[in-house]
């Protein structure tokens, strides 16, 4: 197996390619190989031919011109006369003379018998006794020819013999003279020297042997040893292994006057044949090796070129899974990888043009309305909810801005601001919009956590503790600390959703709890309190301590309402003493009894002279009393708004 | 031209006609043909009679080389006569005969020799040229004076004056067959007629174990 994808891909293109090129190149070197050994073969075995024909055009030759030879001295008068003369001493003489005169052809034996077929005179190597020369034979043959002439082999000890049998004419026949020569060692040599081919002879007398060949040593015993065989196939061609060298050898019985057989064998060197076939293997080897790496270096590149772009995706895609919406592809072909990594690339911008809108709509709304934003359908319209909002409105703004540049004043309140969502936003309140110098957050929209009035407090609650204390040499903290400001929670039901135009949009909430809300800031600075909320948000938030500040009617209001402040828990108005006197004081001032009621007042004034509240209640009761009001309800209404 | 050649000597039928023809002397005439039926030249006949006979003397003769060719090529003589071998021809010849009946050679020569060879041994005598190998000529020495040499068409005739019994023998020089010699009898008409067919080769080869040796 294959590490990696694309390695294996590249690696398989690269397989592929060079696997069919290896098919190709084997099939093609297979066929090539076949047909050069067999035109080899071919070849060789046309050249025996042609050898065999020259071969047996040689000995027709020689036996030829052994006949011109025979003929003239035969006829020669001197000849004739030693003939009649009968002294066979100087006939035998004679005969060797004769014999030496031939000089193209070795012949080396002569006979001459009388018209009987008896012997007259002989001259011949010893190994030839003239009882085995096939006279009846050759005199028959010659009897079918009309020159009264024949030739044959006949095998001896040694080589064969070619013999020739001529009449003797004195001037009429007086008898027969047979010539013959060995078919031996320079007879085979002329043969290969005319040929090039190895040339063989083989007799059989019982046993299979060589008598002459041009082969070496070697090769002339496993010829040797496959001869039995060879004439037992009785092909004529055949091919054979002599001492490690291919051959083909090809056969030819030559007709002979005895039960002896004897064959010439010519021997095609098949190896040799072989050579330029061989050479032009190896250079098929050098072309296929070079070819083969050549096209495994290029499908290797082809395969990288379209493994390595989709790497490059790849990693691209998982970049963008990551989150990294950077990664761009480099594409540099016009084709359909690069078609694709430009598709790649388009895609990656878009997805990244949407996370730089998210996150910008993350800043200019929260991030919770803007994942309702992007995610649901962006329509007008919205949904009545239960919800908490805070409002928190810096109070000495105007002055501020006197006092200090501009740009201090905007770092100081970006500062405030930031710091101001990052508590509302740890309670999981969502900053709904800043407008100017106030801050509108959301508890319980776009999404509900629960106890939304608790976490709308406790946020309040932070943001005085926090800007309270804020001590630091940066001028935009100086800002920040010296900012005086009051919040306002109110909790009820309220209108969420997209509003303005289909072009224009914003999340927003309105109804009555926004209002009153906003309504109860603006109180903060009326009782000189920093946080009010209204009932709905005291009865939730329980875990922490209230006061109750007012019973009042807002401004084209019909119904009162109960206003309270939320106290931290180490509040000094927290103490058990102050909180009765408070409450004592408050029901007193509900039910009119004013007496009771600016006592108590009057001695929380005196005991907290800073809590401008109670001179205001000690005032309101002064006034009540000089003028009692109609119909008391214990409501406030506030004129102004 | 006869190549068919057998293994084994036949006798062929002699076929006999004996014609009723009133003469002085005695006409002995034969045809001869050769196996297909052809005339054939140069076959001799001689008839030697079976009873005491004045041979006569003999007479001198003549065998001329004529354009590289003994003329005549076939001729009979009575034994213990003369020939003369004049050449005809412009170049020399160098006739011989290494024949049991007579050996001889004349080397070298043109024109007439001087002296004749005598042949007085009966007997065949094939001549022959050193020179030209083609040259052949055959001289048939007989006992008898009553001979022949057919002519072109294959006739001979021979004049006997006596009647009684004969011994026929026919040869020729390409005679491929022992032949046997014919008895004939010569009656009160002193006529014999026969025709003769021969088989002939190109060269007459005497095959092993033949028996007759020779060539008659």
């Amino acid at each position: 197996m294959l590490p990696g994808g694309f390695q294996s891909f590249s690696a398989r293109i690269a397989l592929l390619v060079s696997g069919l090129l290896i098919v190709t190149l084997v099939s093609t070197f297979i066929l090539v190989n076949r047909e050069n050994t067999s035109n080899a073969l071919q070849s060789v075995m046309a050249d025996l031919a042609t050898t065999e024909e020259t071969f047996n055009s040689l000995l027709q030759g020689r036996t030829s011109s052994l006949f011109d030879v025979v003929r003239p001295a035969t006829s020669d008068h001197a000849f004739r006369t030693t003939f009649i003369d009968g002294h066979m001493p100087t006939l035998e003489s004679a005969m060797r003379n004769l014999l030496g005169r031939i000089r193209y052809v070795p012949a080396d034996l002569m006979l001459l018998t009388d018209l009987n077929l008896e012997p007259i005179a002989k001259t011949a190597p010893d190994f030839i006794n003239p009882e085995d020369i096939p006279t009846q034979w050759l005199t028959d043959k010659a009897f079918e020819s009309d020159e009264y002439e024949s030739s044959g082999i006949v095998a001896t000890e040694q080589a064969p013999y070619q013999l020739i049998t001529s009449p003797l004419l004195i001037p009429n026949p007086q008898g027969w003279v047979v010539i013959g020569f060995p078919i031996g060692d320079q007879f085979v040599l002329s043969t290969k020297e005319i040929t090039q081919t190895d040339v063989s002879i083989a007799v059989f007398d019982g046993n299979w042997r060589i008598s002459s060949s041009t082969l070496n040593d070697g090769q002339q015993s496993s010829f040797s040893s496959l001869l039995p065989n060879l004439i037992e196939m009785d092909q004529t061609s055949l091919e054979t292994n002599l001492d490690g060298t291919p051959y083909l050898s090809r056969l030819q019985r030559l007709e002979t006057g005895s039960d002896m057989q004897v064959y010439v064998a010519l021997h095609g060197n098949l190896g040799q044949a072989l050579a330029p076939y061989e050479r032009l293997n190896r250079s098929l080897y050098l072309i296929f090796g070079g070819g083969l790496l050549i096209s495994a270096i290029g499908a290797l590149t082809l395969a990288r070129s379209v493994s390595a772009p989709v790497q490059a995706l790849t990693k691209g895609v998982q970049s963008i899974r990551s989150g990294d919406l950077s990664l761009r592809v480099e594409t540099t072909s016009s084709d359909e990888l690069g078609q694709l990594g430009q598709a790649f690339n388009e895609m990656a911008e878009g997805l990244e043009d949407k996370e730089r809108v998210r996150n910008l709509l993350g800043k200019v709304v929260s991030e919770e309305i803007a994942s309702e934003l992007l995610e649901n359908k962006i329509e007008l319209g919205g949904e009545e909810k239960e919800l908490t909002v805070l409002f928190c409105d810096i109070r000495n703004f105007t002055q501020l801005c006197e006092s200090q540049p501009p740009k201090a004043v905007l770092a100081g309140l970006n500062n405030f601001f930031s710091e101001a969502a990052k508590v509302i936003e740890s309670e999981r309140g969502v900053i709904d919009k800043y407008m100017g110098d106030a801050v509108m957050a959301l508890f319980g929209a776009p999404v509900k956590h629960g106890e939304e009035e608790t976490r709308a407090v406790s946020a309040a609650l932070q943001l005085r503790e926090n800007y309270g204390r804020s001590t630091d040499n940066e001028p935009e903290n100086i800002i920040a600390a010296g900012i005086e400001f009051g919040i306002g929670i109110a909790s009820g039901t309220a209108v969420v959703g997209n509003m303005g135009s289909e072009n224009r949009l914003n999340y927003s909430v309105i109804g009555d709890s926004v209002n009153t809300c906003a309504r109860l800031e603006s109180l903060t600075k009326f009782y000189q309190v920093p946080i009010l909320v209204n009932k709905a948000v005291r009865d939730k938030a329980d875990r922490f301590q209230f006061r109750w500040i007012d019973r009042i009617r807002a401004k084209g209001k019909r119904e009162a309402i109960d206003i309270y402040q939320p106290l931290n828990e180490n509040d000094k108005l927290c103490n058990s003493e102050i909180v009765t006197l408070h409450q004592n004081a408050s029901k007193a001032y509900l039910k009119a009894d004013w007496d009771k009621a600016e006592h108590c007042f009057g001695l929380l004034s005196e005991r907290l002279p800073e809590e401008k509240l109670y001179q205001l209640y000690l005032s309101r009761i002064e006034k009540f009393k000089s003028e009692s009001p109609e119909n008391w309800d214990g409501v406030y209404t506030h004129t102004e708004k | 031209m006869i190549s068919t050649i057998c293994k084994h000597s036949v006798s062929i039928p002699i076929l006999i006609i004996m014609l009723g023809l009133p003469m002085t002397h005695a006409d002995v005439v034969i045809q001869i043909t050769d196996q297909n039926g052809d005339p054939l030249a140069d076959a001799t006949a001689v008839i030697t009679p079976k009873f005491e006979f004045d041979a006569g003397a003999p007479t001198d003769a003549e065998v001329e080389q004529i354009n590289e060719q003994f003329f005549p090529r076939v001729k009979v003589v009575q034994t213990g006569s003369n020939i003369y071998f004049p050449n005809q021809d412009q170049i020399r010849h160098h006739v011989y005969s290494f024949s049991e009946a007579k050996q001889f050679d004349i080397p070298l020569y043109s024109g007439t020799p001087s002296e004749p060879i005598r042949f007085d041994q009966s007997g065949l005598v094939v001549l022959g040229c050193n020179i030209h190998d083609q040259m052949r000529g055959y001289i048939l020495v007989s006992d008898s004076p009553y001979f022949s040499v057919s002519d072109s068409q294959g006739q001979l005739e021979i004049s006997l004056s006596e009647t009684g019994d004969y011994e026929l023998s026919i040869w020729h020089p390409e005679k491929d067959q022992q032949l046997e010699p014919i008895q004939i009898s010569i009656g009160e008409d002193l006529s014999f007629s026969g025709s003769y067919q021969l088989n002939t080769a190109r060269l007459f080869f005497p095959r092993r174990g033949s028996s007759g040796g020779g060539y008659f």
